[in-house]
């Protein structure tokens, strides 16, 4: 015993002495560093560029006029009025109801359905339903919204059809925040008596609240910036009105804005990158809120 | 030992302890079977368990002891994979009864779980949940819940100018002891408890201890712990489970001066588990 | 109500018993010396049932001590409270034996005769006595300076042991060997029971303090 541990002495010099690849390793190191330096600036780079582009741009034609005015064949008068309140319309019919159809959906998958062949199925079909392309979710809202249930081309059949396009964005989201919600709460409350619904309303969704308010936005952030189904399903490209009720025609922002970019006159793309900056304030003021929810609720368990 | 040294003494007359159980059982527990999925975790077990004194049930890890405590208020179910066969009657009624409520179960058969989960609320939210959910609106009589469930559960004097605060402000022993609170608020019959102390430090631990000493008077409770020395100081019976089965239910007076089953002789004494 | 509360309520209640334990054995002891004159046939056997029920007493104390030490793992002071308890009820076990056997021995002795070595005897009892009324008053209070005055107290003991013994050498014939031999065991039984006060005497010291001391 005590030679063998003589044998393996080791002298102080040895415990000092570094590795032999340890220089190898540090080189590795800084190179990948430097390569997810570069690709997180490049995003940002590319961020800066878009925005300076748009602000010297449309700075110029970025006044209370452009918000208060329709759209006009002269540039110098054109405005965002129709495209601004009908944004604000189809956000406003929406929102409820996706986060009704969407928080219902996750509830249910969460804590009623068992988990069986059935809740699988749907629970695959909610994932893939988020890769749909967006323009066959127009085409969806135009058989049947627009023409089988003859809504027309009004507001109504394209809140329901962007509520479509970002269910399944919602249904995962709340899913996500009601599985977060530690069981051992659930378990407190169930112990006590309490019902399923007595603990979803009272325990599960207070809690999960921040969460799922938080993928609702994002999720009308997105639909705010969509396109394509609201031209399948012929949303006006120029209006000089506002909507008046669901059944009113309507137009937003987004094509508006494609509409101004694609005419031919230089100026009507400038009064386009204004409406780009109105369209950016209203997104980055919605993640804003998206992220002080989350601030101000998030709690510790 | 001593009597026969003279031999008119009476020999036969040696001090007996008192074995004598009483009559009257919460739970009576008839051939139970658990699975989850393949795997058995729990084998025929026969249990009768006494009102108003403290059961402990013992073990080493994975014997089951929480498997058969979340049983009793049927919070297995709450796991897709179970499948149970076997009874166990509550007061005499069988809780798989397909017409037993479990909310009614659940309401008379309170539990405290393994880590403090009182709800994100604050203190006095958290007492009147209970009683909120079984439909008392009234706020005066809310108020009175309120101080009785933190008085019986040794808290009130330290949290009684603090009720609005958050519940997770309080130490971790405090929140243990809001949980029992709250399950008292609700007026249980059966407290479970399922290692209370093991996220606890030495002294919440023993505040604990006395607690349910105290709570035995006018509840019937049954502890899941893995501290044999805790079974010993605070409970009236235990139970020794082992992979699912009970190797000895007795008085633990008897369990841990002189067991029957050399297994329970060896876990108890800390030589295996 | 403390932390421990309930242990410390089970604690004071084996101190409790074991006092009362001692009183029993003292009441033994008083009677025993007593029927030494009387020998009173129908207190005797009394008093032979009633070193049965003082058996029990030992019994009880001996499981609640071993309960505890199981359940709930006395350490320090408690842990000295709950063994001294055990060693205790033995030495009381063994005086109340003893007062059994001094009346016992009584028995077998002829009545009227050698009056004045009864009177030694009571004599030497007397201060036995005080000794062992002295060691459960130290118990109850803790106190180790009343436990260490026990000490001075059996060499009196003793002292007078050895006179009477000497004084039983020079006896005349009239009194048998018998009746010698008889009183010479009361006399030993005497000693014996002053010899356990001591011992207790050191118990009590040692639940206090911890630390053990010969006082004999």
């Amino acid at each position: 015993m005590k030679a063998a541990r003589q044998e393996t002495t080791i002298t102080t010099e040895e415990r000092l002495q570094e590795p032999a690849n340890l220089s190898v390793r540090e080189w590795k190191n800084k190179i990948f560093k430097g390569i997810f330096t570069a690709a997180a600036g490049f995003s940002l780079l590319m961020l800066i560029v878009l925005i300076l582009r748009i602000f010297t741009q449309g700075i110029g034609y970025l006044d209370w006029n452009l918000i208060t005015s329709f759209a006009s064949r002269n540039p110098s008068d054109a405005g965002i009025l129709a495209a601004f309140v009908g944004t604000i319309w189809l956000m406003a019919v929406t929102a409820p109801i996706s986060f009704i159809l969407g928080v219902g959906t996750a509830i249910y998958l969460e804590e009623y359905a068992n988990k069986n062949r059935f809740t699988s199925l749907i629970q695959t079909n909610i994932s893939n339903l988020a890769g749909v392309p967006s323009v066959v979710f127009g085409l969806l809202g135009l058989t049947l919204f627009v023409r089988e249930l003859a809504m027309g081309r009004s507001i109504i059949a394209g809140a329901l059809t962007m509520s479509l396009l970002i269910l399944p964005i919602i249904v995962v989201a709340s899913q996500e925040a009601i599985r977060s919600v530690p069981t051992n709460l659930k378990e407190a409350s169930y112990a006590m008596g309490a019902t399923n619904w007595q603990t979803i309303y009272r325990v599960v969704l207070p809690a999960a609240l921040p969460g799922i308010l938080t993928g609702n936005i994002l999720a009308l952030s997105r639909a705010i910036g969509e396109t394509a189904p609201l031209i399948m399903i012929g949303a006006l490209t120029y209006i000089a009105f506002l909507p008046e009720n669901l059944l009113s025609q309507f137009t937003v922002m987004p094509i508006q804005i494609f509409n101004w970019t694609s005419r031919p006159q230089e100026e009507f793309h400038l009064v386009a990158a204004a409406g780009i900056i109105v369209l950016l304030a209203m997104l980055l003021l919605m993640n804003s809120i998206a992220v002080w929810i989350r601030n101000k609720f998030q709690r510790r368990f | 030992m001593l009597a026969s040294k003279d031999n008119n003494t009476q020999a036969e007359e040696v001090y007996e302890p008192n074995t004598a159980r009483p009559a009257d059982s919460v739970y009576k527990v008839d051939q139970l079977n658990l699975w989850y999925g393949q795997d058995q975790a729990l084998k025929n077990i026969e249990l009768e368990i006494p009102e108003q004194q403290v059961t402990a049930i013992i073990g080493p890890s994975g014997c089951g002891k929480s498997t058969f405590i979340k049983t009793l208020n049927r919070l297995t179910e709450m796991i897709p994979s179970v499948k149970t066969t076997g009874g166990i009657y509550y007061r005499n009624q069988d809780i798989f009864d397909k017409k037993y409520k479990v909310e009614l179960l659940r309401t008379k058969v309170g539990m405290v779980f393994q880590n403090p989960n009182p709800f994100p609320k604050s203190i006095y939210e958290n007492i009147v949940y209970g009683p909120k959910i079984h439909g008392i609106k009234d706020k005066k009589v809310l108020d009175e819940i309120v101080e009785s469930s933190l008085k019986g559960a040794a808290l009130w004097d330290e949290v009684k100018d603090d009720l609005k605060k958050n519940a997770f402000g309080l130490s971790g022993g405090q929140q243990q002891r809001l949980c029992i609170a709250r399950c008292l608020a609700v007026e249980p019959d059966v407290l479970l408890m399922d290692e209370p102390t093991s996220a606890l430090d030495p002294i919440s631990t023993l505040k604990i201890e006395e607690l349910v000493q105290d709570l035995k008077k006018n509840y019937s409770i049954i502890i899941v712990t893995h501290n044999m020395q805790q079974a010993g100081r605070i409970s009236d019976n235990t139970a020794f489970f082992l992979n699912g089965e009970v190797v000895e239910y007795d008085r633990t007076d008897k369990i841990f001066s002189s067991p029957d089953d050399k297994r329970t002789e060896d876990y108890i004494s800390g030589r295996f588990g | 109500m403390g932390v421990r509360g309930t242990y410390e309520q089970e604690l004071s209640q084996l101190k409790n018993d074991l006092f009362s334990m001692g009183e029993q054995v003292m009441a033994a002891f008083n009677t025993a010396l007593e029927l030494l004159q009387s020998r009173d046939e129908e207190k005797i056997n009394q008093l032979i049932e009633n070193d049965a029920v003082i058996n029990q007493v030992e019994l009880k104390i001996h499981d609640e001590a071993t309960m505890m030490i199981a359940r709930q793992q006395p350490v320090a002071t408690d842990l000295r409270t709950t063994i001294v308890a055990l060693k205790i009820s033995s030495d009381l076990e063994r005086i109340g034996d003893l007062a059994v056997d001094m009346v016992k021995a009584a028995k077998r002795m002829e009545t009227k005769r050698n009056e004045s070595e009864i009177d030694d005897i009571l004599d030497m009892a007397k201060v036995a006595e005080e000794m062992l009324k002295e060691a459960l008053t130290a118990y109850q209070k803790r106190d180790m300076m009343r436990a260490q005055h026990i000490a001075t107290l059996d060499d009196t003991v003793d002292k007078k042991y050895k006179h009477y013994i000497q004084r039983l050498f020079t006896l005349t014939d009239e009194t048998n060997a018998e009746q010698t031999t008889q009183l010479a065991f009361i006399g030993r039984y005497v000693e014996r029971i002053a010899d356990y006060a001591t011992n207790l005497a050191e118990w009590i010291v040692y639940e206090s303090s911890g630390k053990h001391f010969d006082l004999n």
